[in-house]
């Protein structure tokens, strides 16, 4: 009986761990879409970072080179620092007062 | 009766407790305030440097660099600027007027009163602004605002100012508030992957080193700008400079010409108020 669980277990779920694991020209282009809409954020924050420009770059430069692991790992990294830009714009907009001479 | 004193104090506090963010957060701009709190910050921090030095900057600090410095201004690096900017000064536009008809005082010894605040564009006007504002007006492309020939013109005109206190205004109106505001917001916010502000490294860390850097004080060091950095191999202007700091925070640098940088520069130049002219100058 328990073979039979782990056998039904098996053939569910690793397939759809084994396609979610796997990125996909669909996958990719989604992360890069997630990775503009943050970075487009920033920029209307009027702080953007290079490096998050950068990983953009060779996110869709991999995703033409059919390298949708690459795309998408470079596109999450992307948002990543997108977000942490738009984070310190938001945050310093109260923090600047902080460190006024007076 | 104090238990009911106490109450009515405690209300009265909470209220105006409750009051003082908003009234903060609303309190009008004191451009002349923040001027007197930032002249007498760097006065306590180094009480033995004249106020009219501040406008050497990184030369105050380090010995060996102001050795170095006065050797190299026997030749002043920049001079070559000077000459073309002189020659593209006086030369006539094509059709037969000059930066002299278009400026105030016929462009010379005027830098000391800029960045200026204009009322009827709303917006700061840097003098690199002005001169290209001129260009334009008389048929000719505006020249890029960061490098030569542009630096060389406006090396020029600072030199004519040499000396003669800055003397930026900011008008009691709500725009040019604002722009003083939004400049000064800028100086003190952190950006860039580095996380630092302008304020990080040239107010609280001011006259300490960077690596091989002495870091010039704020006050004063719109004064010496164009200059001629050995770093650069030319002669660049203020916002040269800005894109550069931004640069080295890990900070995608605005526009030349963006209202980030002319308010930036209208409030660190009006900070300086009363310093001498020193431009153009030598940096490392």
């Amino acid at each position: 009986m328990k073979r039979l669980y782990l056998a039904g277990f098996a053939a569910l779920v690793l397939p759809g761990l084994a396609a979610a694991a796997t990125p996909t020209k669909a996958s990719a282009e989604h992360a890069i879409a997630a990775a503009e809409a943050k970075i487009k954020l920033s920029a209307a924050h009027d702080n953007q970072w290079p490096s998050t420009l950068a990983a953009l770059k060779s996110a869709k430069a991999a995703e033409k080179k059919s390298d949708f692991a690459t795309a998408e790992t470079e596109a999450k990294r992307a948002e990543m620092l997108a977000g942490l830009s738009l984070q310190q714009a938001v945050s310093q907009k109260k923090l600047w007062k902080n460190a006024v001479v007076h | 009766m104090i238990k009911r004193d106490f109450v009515i104090g405690a209300v009265i506090a909470a209220v105006a407790l409750a009051a003082m963010p908003i009234a903060h957060a609303g309190a009008k701009p004191d451009p002349a305030a923040d001027q007197k709190a930032f002249q007498a910050y760097f006065k306590s921090r180094f009480p033995s440097l004249p106020l009219a030095d501040y406008v050497d900057g990184p030369y105050n600090f380090s010995k060996s660099e102001r050795d170095q410095w006065k050797q190299i201004m026997d030749f002043p690096p920049y001079q070559f600027s000077l000459d073309t900017g002189k020659q593209m000064f006086e030369t006539k536009f094509p059709n037969g007027k000059s930066y002299a008809d278009c400026l105030p005082n016929g462009g010379i010894g005027i830098a000391q009163n800029y960045p200026m605040f204009d009322e009827k564009t709303g917006q700061v006007v840097t003098l690199a602004g002005a001169v290209n504002q001129c260009r334009v007006d008389n048929g000719l492309k505006p020249l890029k605002l960061t490098k030569e020939p542009m630096a060389d013109l406006v090396a020029y005109m600072t030199y004519t100012s040499r000396g003669k206190p800055i003397d930026v205004k900011v008008p009691d109106s709500p725009k040019a508030l604002a722009a003083y505001e939004h400049g000064k917001e800028y100086f003190y916010t952190r950006r860039g992957q580095l996380n630092f502000s302008c304020a990080s490294c040239h107010v609280q860390e001011a006259g300490k080193h960077l690596r091989g850097d002495v870091l010039a004080p704020a006050l004063g060091i719109t004064a010496s700008f164009p200059v001629y950095r050995s770093k650069w191999g030319n002669t660049g202007t203020l916002v040269r400079r800005f894109v550069g700091c931004n640069e080295q925070v890990r900070s995608v640098p605005d526009k030349p010409d963006s209202a980030n940088y002319r308010d930036l520069a209208y409030f660190l130049t009006y900070m300086s108020d009363g310093l001498p002219i020193a431009g153009p100058g030598a940096r490392p």
